[in-house]
């Protein structure tokens, strides 16, 4: 109780659009709804891809209450069965915030209007339907207000009721400084916690509210700018931000990110996007389909790695030796050539805006994974290793 | 005093009366009332068969009384025959699940009337003044 | 104490650390801290100018010490030499009778401005430590690395008094965003907000 003392002295603003002036009109907002684009099971697909799974960062460590560990004897059925169970687990995780378009106030809230019950008390009188088994959303929140007029309640205080009686863990009854002081959250963005930020920002806002918007818009301009895209990679965020690149047109830095780290296949997904949610004339879903036939999804990926350390080394081939030791696999070198001419291609067209220093990434890479091949194909003529006929 | 836990911890008999009434909790000058279903003849402190909402009689700092209704089970009891009190009552009219209580529009009536009476007196006082 | 006895008495306290020898830092260490960390307000700490008629105080809680001469102070030399690189609560034991000590720690340790108490608690002790929401790096040292909870009195050792201004800045510093924590995680439900819709292609696994 003492402790909620001290916090009567923050400031409590429970009316909408409360943010200080720099964010509103500054950032990108979405023109029109873009949830039909968003939720489109090609798009889900393609950023799924592109949110790789990092199993090291999806189950990282985290605080929790409880830090007691089970120790379990498995057969190697019931240990391919519990990866299953952990890949459907990650995805659960890296489950994508809601891209929806800002919902605005109900025009006809009214329901009566009574004038002789005008001055009936002092104050309205809010009313809540705490029926059991109902949704949040789908809740009756109504107003009396003190000229005697029923009405449904604004998406404001639909809220605060919903947080009264029914709690969300980690929402606060108020707005966080973060969120309503702009200098604290420029200091947040600048210390690169940008995965904080939006994970708390999912917890306190609901996606069709207009601040949730504006600050997520205003991380992902920040991270632009910075270019520290590996810090949301793998995490339920990079969806919602590729989008919200693609949609806005800026997609180059994050392409100049993954060419550099030599996700080309992801690359070539962020390009596919762009030209997806801009209706330009261009037949990716061909490149797509010879990408997805040569390479692993991130699923399978992830699969692969934890089936490894089922492995015993002497069953471990030349083969994989030097796949370990350069990085990649055959199919990943005539992955690579297709991508490069893709993207090649979008380099060359109109809608690239940073094209100098996409090409020089291209370039180096180029000559990177050529140097690569060349030892690549020296080792295997060394170990005397038949060429695959993959 | 203990409260009582949502599902109620009275005894049930099928055929005595019940009502749906308010129950007052809180401190000395700050009320706070459980709605609830309970047998009619007992005391408001007894032990209750199923707590149906709250009611909050002080404004908060939006200026608004918060009122929390099972409109479910309020339905449920009303249709097996459990009386209401008059402020239980009053509060279910103005919230729309009842027709609005009589005395509601009398005190909206008497409130308007005074609140008319000491607009008039007010302005003959100040015409008293500039006179 | 003449300043040959108390640059003693510190190398004795730093070598005797592990018997558990209260430290009150700010009296053994004025002498080397007045050149270092008070530039704001060096004529009162200064002996060398001879200003005082008395001796400073080492028990005068008064003085309030603003963040930024906490914070430097916890990047200072000053600091390394009396901690090392522990917390600030690990060296410090409370004295008790018989083997259990009691469940809760002293209500506070500060009195009309002074110690008044002997074994203060370890942020009572120390006058440079300043509880504060931007003072993160003093914050960080009361959190568990493993459950993200701010750490019992129990352990710590604080009084209830120190122990609640604990809570208040760290819950401060997390709402500020200066201090991070792991977020509980929100799991949606797509028909929420999209409506009903066919499920989109599974991750073939």
């Amino acid at each position: 109780m003492s402790l909620l003392r001290h916090f009567r002295k923050l400031s409590v603003e429970h009316t909408r659009r409360t943010l200080a002036g720099s964010a509103s009109s500054n950032t990108r907002q979405y023109d029109k709804d873009p949830q039909p684009l968003f939720t489109d099971a090609e798009t889900q697909r393609l950023l799924q891809n592109m949110t790789q799974l990092q199993l090291d960062k999806v189950f990282r460590k985290r605080t929790v209450s409880d830090n007691s560990t089970e120790t379990k004897f498995m057969t190697t059925a019931q240990l391919e069965k519990e990866f299953l169970q952990t890949i459907v687990k990650a995805n659960k995780l890296l489950q994508m915030p809601p891209v929806v378009k800002v919902k605005e106030d109900a025009q006809d809230a009214l329901i009566t209007k009574d004038a002789a019950l005008k001055d009936f008390a002092d104050t309205k009188y809010v009313f809540t339907d705490i029926t059991f088994g109902l949704r949040n959303s789908e809740r009756k929140v109504v107003v009396r207000d003190v000229d005697g007029s029923l009405s449904y309640a604004s998406l404001d205080t639909r809220k605060r009721m919903n947080q009264l009686y029914f709690p969300l863990d980690g929402r606060r009854s108020y707005t966080p400084r973060m969120f309503s002081k702009p200098e604290l959250l420029q200091r947040c963005l600048e210390e690169h916690k940008y995965e904080f930020v939006l994970d708390r920002l999912t917890v306190q806002y609901e996606p069709y509210e207009l601040e949730f918007h504006q600050i997520s818009a205003r991380v992902f301009e920040h991270l632009m700018e910075s270019k520290q895209f590996d810090l949301l990679r793998s995490t339920r965020h990079f969806g919602p931000m590729a989008f919200f690149y693609a949609w806005h047109r800026c997609i180059d830095d994050l392409l100049y990110d993954m060419i550099r780290q030599d996700y080309l296949h992801n690359a070539v997904e962020l390009i596919a996007l762009s030209y997806k949610i801009h209706q330009i004339p261009v037949d990716y879903k061909q490149t797509l389909g010879q990408l997805d036939a040569l390479q692993p999804t991130p699923g399978q990926r992830a699969l692969a790695e934890l089936r490894n350390c089922l492995k015993k080394p002497q069953e471990q081939h030349i083969q994989d030796d030097i796949q370990a030791a350069i990085g990649k696999t055959e199919q990943d070198f005539a992955a690579d050539e297709i991508s490069l001419k893709f993207i090649e291609e979008y380099i060359g067209g109109e809608h690239a805006l940073k094209k100098v220093q996409l090409e020089l990434a291209v370039q180096t890479l180029k000559e990177l994974n050529l140097e690569k091949l060349q030892l690549y194909q020296g080792l295997k003529k060394a170990h005397g290793v038949q060429a695959s006929s993959s | 005093m203990s409260l009582s836990p949502a599902s109620g911890i009275g005894r049930f008999y099928k055929h005595s009366a019940k009502i749906i009434r308010f129950v007052r909790l809180g401190c000395a000058n700050r009320p706070f009332y459980h709605i609830v279903v309970m047998e009619r003849r007992k005391n408001q402190h007894q032990p209750v068969i199923e707590q149906v909402g709250s009611y909050d009689p002080m404004p908060n700092e939006s200026n608004e009384r918060l009122v929390a209704l099972n409109t479910e089970r309020i339905r449920f009891w009303l249709g097996k025959g459990a009386h209401m009190s008059e402020p239980a009552a009053e509060l279910l009219g103005i919230s729309g699940l009842l027709p609005v209580h009589p005395r509601t529009y009398m005190t909206a009536w008497r409130n308007r009337r005074a609140a008319a009476e000491a607009e008039a007196a007010e302005t003959e006082t100040s015409k008293v003044d500039t006179a | 104490m003449l300043p040959l006895a108390r640059a003693f008495y510190s190398s004795v306290a730093r070598i005797s650390r592990n018997n558990r020898v209260a430290l009150h830092t700010a009296s053994t260490l004025r002498c080397k801290e007045a050149t270092v960390v008070d530039n704001e307000a060096p004529a009162e700490n200064s002996e060398e100018s001879g200003s005082d008629a008395s001796p400073p105080d080492g028990k005068d809680r008064t003085k309030v010490i603003p963040v930024e001469t906490s914070m430097r102070y916890l990047k200072s030399a000053a600091y390394r030499t009396t901690y090392g690189e522990e917390f600030v609560w690990t060296q410090y034991r409370r004295n008790h009778k018989g083997m259990y000590a009691p469940r809760k720690t002293r209500k506070t340790c500060v009195r009309q401005g002074k110690i008044s108490t002997g074994n203060p608690c370890p942020i009572c002790r120390d006058e440079y430590l300043v509880l504060d929401y931007r003072n993160t790096d003093l914050l960080k040292q009361f959190i568990s690395p493993y459950s993200g909870q701010v750490l019992s009195y129990s352990k710590t050792g604080l009084c209830q008094k120190s122990h609640l201004r604990l809570k208040v800045a760290v819950e401060q510093a997390r709402d500020c965003g200066l201090l991070t924590y792991d977020v509980p995680f929100r799991e949606y439900d797509y028909s929420e907000y999209y409506g009903k819709q066919e499920e989109p292609i599974q991750l073939k696994s």
